[in-house]
């Protein structure tokens, strides 16, 4: 009996590990998404620590950062499974929704990206008038023009705005597969409620994609370093990231850029 | 006879040395010098092969070492398994992908190889089991890395894969923590499982207690049939099983909001309390009735547990803390004598 249990615990080593190639192979088999990326949407993750600990690199997926998520809403929510009734029924009866697992639609650089600039840009032009009327400091104004600055020439241009349950119908409602990247994602909602008054409608929100770290395999290690060392502002570099057939992503190429050519 | 068997045979030697020489000390008995010679070489030559055999344990001062060894094998397993995991990290970044993975996949089978090396070379196991934890956290950084390579969704199958892994070296070598890390991954792949059927993230099973109330009760009652293969597993699938289960009443009988049952949050954390109340009651008497002296102390623990919860509930608000404190004393003294009253009306039942 020993030896049938040994060997059945070396057989599980091998036929997971032989799923899980499988696996790989077969996501990688098709594209469903084809992107070309910077550093804007793709920096370095963190290594936790000292980088001589972890020789490993990764790339982290860095979504832009919306003020609301209005269009995720009661509708779309209710398609992920969240049940605002279920949540909250009376003051007694108030449940913390559980995230739950979906898919969201990224679109890169599109209008989505340049409504979020001219929002900012709307915010940081109203700001001397709102100064001379006493509402706002000059360092408000300072601090929003280096904001606007930083959205414009660094931040992710990945921006959220849709999601469902469904991939495949999401991909039909956003055939262009260089601007739309379809992720698993986990979605989370709250009811911001009050105790003796009507709640308020079900807030949802992207709790995180479920593949926000993209490995770098060590081939692309010198292109990286390459364009650390020679790039002096960000983006230094872009990269191509196809995703597959399980909507798992694999870097295919990493370029060094030189200044001014991305933006 | 397995060397589990093969120890207790040994201790039961030694017991009834002990007893006889104090009931010939006491005048009960004095047997003839050839049965005493009779018995002790039968003894003797009985514990040199168990000894032999099974590498038991035959004297006190050998036991106090085996338990020594015990702790010194965890230890070096959690130390060894924490060398492979940096050493990995400190260099993956520089091999190609197809390095990486045969690494990662030759790690964990020379390792459970390695199993077996150590239990051919030493009976009592400590060396097996180390490897075997060893081997374990090999397989769980082969997984958990090729996920990282390839940038893979994460799923809660890999714990039912861990769980199967441990669960086969456990049955094989009849390893005890390896069997506690496979309990902990299978109820963790259940609690996680159940959620997903209701289009939960998996992750977030620990947000709903139920999950988790669900897997310990399935190993609970995992350990209520006989377990012909390892008998001396049933009672870690009980103690663990019922111990998650417990342990999901209590955060249940305190908060509510968590809870899928769609009633007034007061409801909720009361119907907990009284189902966590109920549920112990029916463990100490479970594990009375069915001698499992860990059933019996963890039924114990949890009636104290939640009756002091519900106490400062109660209590620690209007009352001044010294008679806080006051009564709390005095019911334990109380429960000390009913425990006292049950062990005693037992007999040999609960020893």
């Amino acid at each position: 009996m020993r030896r049938k249990l040994l060997v059945s615990a070396l057989a599980l080593i091998l036929l997971v590990n032989g799923l899980v190639l499988a696996g790989v192979a077969w996501n990688r088999g098709e594209t469903e998404a084809v992107l070309r990326l910077t550093e804007r949407e793709l920096p370095v993750a963190w290594r936790g620590g000292s980088s001589s600990e972890n020789s490993g690199i990764a790339l982290r997926l860095q979504t832009a950062t919306l003020p609301e998520y209005d269009w995720l809403d009661a509708a779309k929510l209710q398609a992920l499974g969240f049940d605002p009734a279920a949540y909250y029924v009376d003051a007694a009866r108030v449940k913390n929704p559980v995230a739950r697992k979906g898919y969201v639609v990224l679109e890169f650089d599109g209008p989505a990206w340049q409504q979020l600039v001219q929002e900012k840009e709307r915010k940081v032009e109203e700001l001397p008038a709102r100064i001379a009327a006493g509402e706002a400091t000059a360092k408000e104004l300072e601090q929003a023009r280096k904001s606007l600055r930083h959205m414009q020439t660094e931040a992710s241009r990945l921006v959220p705005i849709d999601a469902g349950p469904d991939a495949d119908a999401l991909r039909g409602q956003y055939p262009e597969r260089e601007r739309f990247l379809i992720a698993p994602a986990a979605f989370d909602a709250r009811s911001y409620y009050r105790r003796k008054g009507e709640p308020e409608p079900m807030r949802g929100y992207l709790r995180g994609i479920l593949v926000d770290a993209i490995h770098l395999p060590v081939e692309f290690h010198e292109g990286l370093a390459s364009a650390k060392r020679s790039g002096t502002h960000r983006p230094r570099y872009q990269v191509a990231v196809d995703y597959g057939r399980r909507l798992e992503p694999w870097v295919v190429q990493l370029v060094p850029l030189t200044l001014g050519l991305e933006n | 006879m397995r060397q589990q068997q093969a120890q207790s045979r040994s201790d039961q030697i030694h017991a009834f040395r002990a007893e006889l020489s104090a009931l010939e000390r006491e005048g009960v008995t004095a047997p003839s010098a050839d049965w005493r010679q009779r018995v002790e070489a039968h003894h003797q030559s009985l514990l040199r092969g168990l000894a032999d055999d099974y590498d038991v344990d035959v004297s006190g001062r050998q036991k106090q070492l085996s338990l020594g060894m015990r702790i010194a094998s965890f230890l070096g397993a959690l130390a060894l398994s924490a060398a492979l995991f940096f050493f990995f990290l400190r260099f993956w970044g520089g091999l190609a992908t197809p390095v990486q993975v045969v690494v990662l996949i030759a790690v964990p089978l020379l390792a459970t190889m390695g199993v077996e090396f150590a239990a051919r070379r030493e009976r009592t196991l400590y060396f097996a089991s180390l490897t075997a934890l060893v081997a374990f956290a090999a397989f769980v950084l082969d997984l958990r890395m090729l996920g990282a390579i390839f940038n893979i969704t994460p799923s809660p199958n890999a714990f039912l894969v861990w769980g199967a892994f441990a669960l086969l070296l456990a049955y094989g070598y009849g390893l005890r923590l390896l069997l506690v890390a496979g309990l902990t991954c299978i109820m963790g792949w259940l609690a996680a499982s159940v959620g997903t059927w209701s289009g939960v993230y998996w992750l977030s099973f620990g947000e709903r207690p139920e999950q988790l109330l669900f897997a310990g009760a399935v190993a609970a009652a995992a350990g209520m049939v006989s377990h012909h293969w390892r008998p001396e597993f049933a009672g870690i699938y009980r103690v663990y099983g019922l111990l998650v289960v417990f342990i999901a009443i209590l955060i249940l009988a305190n908060w509510g909001a968590i809870s899928y049952l769609s009633l007034a949050n007061e409801t909720i954390e009361q119907l907990y309390q009284t189902l966590g109340f109920i549920l112990a009651g029916l463990t100490i008497w479970l594990g009375i009735r069915r001698r499992w002296p860990g059933v019996v102390n963890l039924g114990a623990t949890f009636f104290v547990l939640y009756l002091y919860t519900k106490l400062f509930d109660w209590w620690w608000d209007w009352l001044p803390k010294y008679l806080f404190f006051l009564l709390l004393g005095l019911i334990a003294i109380g429960l000390l004598l009913i425990l006292r009253k049950l062990h005693t009306a037992g007999g040999e039942v609960t020893a």
